[in-house]
């Protein structure tokens, strides 16, 4: 099971981003090759018991690689919401 | 003159079709547009006694015009229906094998037409014969059945389409497919008078044709070049208003995000998101200062113009918006 927590004090766009950006680690399925991290992870889940493997991810820096991917990832997901949505004609014949 | 006009229309049309090309999900519409102006620019007589002269004189130049034109009809026709329908539809497959068949039996028919010179006024000059009303017949009919299934689907979708332009220039267009019903049936009747002797109903029904076939081509090329300009110009409006948003944000990003921007914020092709890009490491900047970054009036009125402009509805990310 996959849990997302964002911070609610900040502008709309900076909340989508965070989630967009976490969801992108579970579509590019980071949490697969993750060395886990149950230490960090038990402060914010305490009464979830934790198994190997389990990771959690934040999106503080972009040294890493899998951050720099879902961040780039999570700017095409907010490109693709915002793009308009248009009825199939107009795709075709626009 | 006629002709000349149609052509430039159809010739527009191609262009509009031309520019806006990386937009579009499909280029049926392209090639439709291309193929219909090619059908067009042959019918000019100039044009066609030149190319007819290289032909051997045998009216082959009548014949690849026609060609073109139920095949770019075809096009026009899948364009409508596939993005209604989806490409795997069966039901609407009919276009296809109809257009194979239709040019089997013009074939077969332009082959038995005695022509003994190269004419610009070809049903006049050979429409008395049998073999030359079923090509021309066969030919129109085509062109009436799929024009009217496809003004009916876009008539049916009308109600959906997002934008005015869009709803204009598609209404414009089912318009033209209407009186281009209009039009097969005069062209039908012409035939059949011609083959009967009926002169005084064939002058008649010539003294329509002219006007109606500019008519027809007028609403046809004007219905599909509206909803395409008119994304040509707002995209263009947008994009040069998001470039005048990055200029103006740029000292602000350039003095609060330091070595944490993702490389690509300044070098993106899409401005839009490069945009967003500054917009979110000015936000990253913010919540890591913990409220201790100062931002002037000026640069808050700013970052709230970017937000604005790339802001996402509510309705489609309420999370966000909470």
């Amino acid at each position: 099971m996959h849990h997302i927590f964002y911070v609610p004090e900040t502008s709309p766009l900076h909340r989508l981003q965070c989630v967009l950006h976490e969801l992108s680690h579970v579509l590019l399925r980071h949490d697969e090759s993750s060395p886990g991290s149950v230490g960090q992870l038990a402060r914010f889940v305490p009464d979830i018991r934790l198994e190997r493997g389990d990771a959690i991810f934040g999106r503080v820096a972009f040294e890493d690689e899998t951050e720099v991917e879902a961040e780039r990832l999570a700017d095409r997901l907010a490109a693709a919401i915002r793009r308009p949505r248009r009825h199939p004609l107009e795709e075709h014949f626009g | 003159m006629t002709q000349v006009a149609v052509t430039s229309l159809m010739a527009l049309l191609t262009v509009v079709q031309f520019i806006t090309v990386r937009h579009r999900r499909s280029q049926r519409i392209l090639y439709a547009s291309a193929l219909i102006t090619l059908a067009m620019f042959l019918n000019i007589d100039e044009v066609y006694l030149a190319v007819d002269h290289m032909l051997g004189e045998r009216n082959l130049t009548t014949f690849i015009s026609d060609g073109a034109l139920i095949t770019g009809t075809y096009f026009l026709s899948a364009a409508a229906i596939v993005s209604v329908r989806g490409v795997q539809d069966r039901k609407g497959r009919w276009p296809v094998w109809l257009l194979v068949a239709a040019g089997c039996v013009m074939v077969v028919a332009f082959a038995f037409i005695d022509m003994r010179h190269s004419s610009t006024r070809f049903m006049i000059d050979f429409g008395g014969q049998w073999p030359a009303a079923v090509y021309n017949s066969v030919q129109f009919v085509y062109l009436g059945l799929v024009l009217g299934y496809t003004g009916v689907v876009i008539l049916q979708n009308r109600s959906r389409l997002t934008t005015r332009a869009s709803s204009i220039g598609f209404t414009m267009f089912a318009v033209g497919c209407v009186v281009g019903i209009a039009l097969v049936i005069d062209v039908i009747g012409m035939n059949l008078s011609h083959l009967m002797g009926w002169w005084d109903a064939l002058r008649f029904l010539q003294s329509l044709y002219s006007p109606m076939f500019f008519v027809v081509m007028a609403l046809l090329c004007t219905g599909l070049a509206i909803p395409a300009a008119a994304r040509f110009v707002l995209r263009h409006w947008r994009g040069r208003h998001t470039a005048a948003l990055i200029r103006q944000l740029e000292p602000l990003w350039t003095r609060v995000v330091s070595g944490s921007a993702l490389p690509s914020a300044l070098s993106d092709d899409d401005h839009e998101m490069q945009l967003h890009r500054m917009v979110v490491e000015i936000e990253d900047a913010r919540f890591r200062s913990g409220g201790e970054l100062q931002l002037s009036e000026d640069e808050v009125e700013r970052l709230r113009l970017a937000h604005d402009h790339i802001a996402i509805p509510d309705d489609l990310f309420p999370m966000a918006a909470r």
